[in-house]
C-alpha cells in the first residue's frame, strides 16, 4: 500500500473515484519511481528525467470540510446568543410568502425593546424599511449576488445591533427555497413559511427547506376560499420529511392564527434556551 | 444554486492545501459530497472551473465521490439512510432524524506537481 494515498485502494474508499483510474488509485506516478520525502514535504514520486511527477496529498477531513468555517461561525453565534438569553430564529421561504408580514405582526405583539431583526436580501432595504417604525432594531444585510445568508454575515450583523435587553432575534433569510436551507446561521430554530398562492406541492418540491424546520407556518389562509390549495397534500408531504415541526395556519396580515404563532414562539424560546446550557 | 459559493470555498481549501504541500500546479481535486447536500455535480464542476481560472488550480480535474447519508431516528433510535425527499424512519415511520452523515462537502485529496 502506498504511504501517500493510504487506504484508497479501489473499492475501499467511499464512492467510486478510483474506478476509472485502474489499480493503485490516483497519485501513483508512471515510470516506477518510489514514493519518498524531501525535508518536511509529503512523500511524492519523481518521474524519469528528474521532472516532478504527480504528488497526491490527502487532506484531514476536518480541515477539508468546505462548509466547516460556516459551522464554526454558526456555533459561535449560537453560544454567544444563548449566553445572553437571546433566541435566534432563521426564517426561510420562497419570495413573497410573507416573512416580512409575519415579522411585522410578531414585532407588534412583542415588547419593542426585546426584539431585533436582521434582514437578508440580494438588493434594496425595502423589507427592512417595512419593519422600521415598530420600535425594534432592524438591520439590513445585502448579499449582492449571494442566494443565501451565511453565519459569518450574521455574526457581523450582530456587531451592528445593541444586544442588551434583547430576547428575540429574527433573521429573515433571502427569499429562496433551495439554498438557505443548507446553511446554519447559528439559529436556535428554523421557521419555514409556505403561503397558499405558492401552491400545495412546495413541500414535495423543496423537501430540504421543510426537513430543516422546527415549525412550519402556512400563511395567507384567508385566501383558502379563492385558491385551489389542498392542505392535506402539504400534511402528507410533511409526514415524509418532518414529523417533528408543528404546522401553524395563519394570516399574518389578517391576524387569524397569529396568537398560536406567538404561543409557539414563547414556549420555543423557553425550551431552546433551557436545553442548551449557557 | 449555491454551487458558486461552495466552489469558491472549495478552491480556498485546495489552494491552502496545495501551498502547504508546495504544489506549484494542481492537477486533480477529490471531493466527497454527501447525498443530502443539495448540489448538482455538473454545476459544481463548472463553478469550480470558473473559480480556478488564473490560480494554480486552473484546469484541475474535479472528482466527486458521493457519501451515503446516515441518520439516527430521534424517536426510536433506528439508524438508517435518509433520502433526499424521504426522511421517514423505516422502523417507526416518523421523520425526526438527526443527520449523522450526508450533509457535508469535504476536500479529501489534492494531486499536483511539487516544487523542490
Amino acid at each position: 500500500m502506498c504511504d501517500t494515498c493510504g487506504g484508497h485502494a479501489p473499492g475501499a474508499g467511499p464512492g467510486d473515484w478510483d474506478a476509472d483510474r485502474g489499480q493503485g488509485g490516483p497519485g501513483h506516478a508512471p515510470g516506477g519511481g518510489t514514493a519518498h520525502r524531501h525535508g518536511d514535504g509529503p512523500p511524492h514520486v519523481h518521474g524519469e528525467a528528474g521532472r516532478h511527477a504527480s504528488t497526491r496529498v490527502e487532506v484531514d477531513p476536518v480541515a477539508g470540510n468546505v462548509v466547516g468555517n460556516n459551522h464554526h461561525a454558526a456555533d459561535r453565534v449560537r453560544q454567544d446568543l444563548t449566553r445572553r438569553g437571546i433566541l435566534m430564529l432563521n426564517l426561510t421561504s420562497g419570495p413573497g410568502s410573507g416573512k416580512t408580514a409575519l415579522l411585522k405582526a410578531t414585532l407588534a405583539a412583542l415588547e419593542p425593546d426585546t426584539a431585533a431583526v436582521l434582514v437578508g436580501d440580494l438588493e434594496t432595504d425595502r423589507d427592512a424599511a417595512r419593519l422600521r417604525g415598530l420600535g425594534a432594531q432592524v438591520r439590513q444585510i445585502n448579499t449582492g449576488k449571494g442566494c443565501h445568508l451565511s453565519a459569518v454575515q450574521v455574526a457581523s450583523g450582530l456587531g451592528r445591533l445593541d444586544l442588551n435587553g434583547l430576547e428575540y432575534l429574527f433573521v429573515e433569510n433571502v427569499g429562496n427555497m433551495a439554498c438557505p436551507s443548507e446553511f446554519d446561521l447559528g439559529e436556535h430554530g428554523r421557521v419555514a413559511l409556505l403561503s397558499l398562492p405558492e401552491g400545495d406541492d412546495k413541500v414535495a418540491k423543496y423537501p430540504g427547506l421543510f426537513a430543516a424546520a422546527d415549525v412550519v407556518v402556512l400563511n395567507k389562509i384567508d385566501l383558502a376560499q379563492v385558491l385551489p390549495f389542498d392542505e392535506s397534500l402539504v400534511r402528507e408531504d410533511l409526514s415524509r420529511v418532518n414529523t417533528r415541526a408543528p404546522l401553524i395556519r395563519l394570516s399574518a396580515v389578517g391576524g387569524q392564527g397569529v396568537d398560536a404563532w406567538m404561543h409557539w414562539l414563547r414556549s420555543f424560546r423557553a425550551q431552546a434556551l433551557k436545553a442548551v446550557p449557557a | 444554486m449555491h454551487e458558486l459559493s461552495l466552489a469558491k470555498s472549495l478552491l480556498r481549501r485546495v489552494e491552502a492545501e496545495a501551498a502547504k504541500a508546495h504544489l506549484v500546479r494542481v492537477t486533480a481535486v477529490e471531493v466527497e459530497v454527501g447525498t443530502l447536500q443539495a448540489i448538482e455535480p455538473e454545476l459544481l464542476a463548472e463553478a469550480f472551473k470558473a473559480a480556478a481560472e488564473g490560480t494554480s488550480s486552473e484546469g484541475a480535474d474535479l472528482h466527486l465521490a458521493s457519501v451515503r447519508a446516515e441518520a439516527c431516528c430521534l424517536v426510536c433510535g433506528e439508524v438508517y439512510e435518509p433520502r433526499w425527499a424521504d426522511f421517514q424512519c423505516p422502523a417507526c415511520g416518523l421523520a425526526e432524524p438527526q443527520i449523522l452523515k450526508g450533509r457535508d462537502l469535504v476536500l479529501s485529496a489534492v494531486t499536483g506537481e511539487q516544487a523542490d
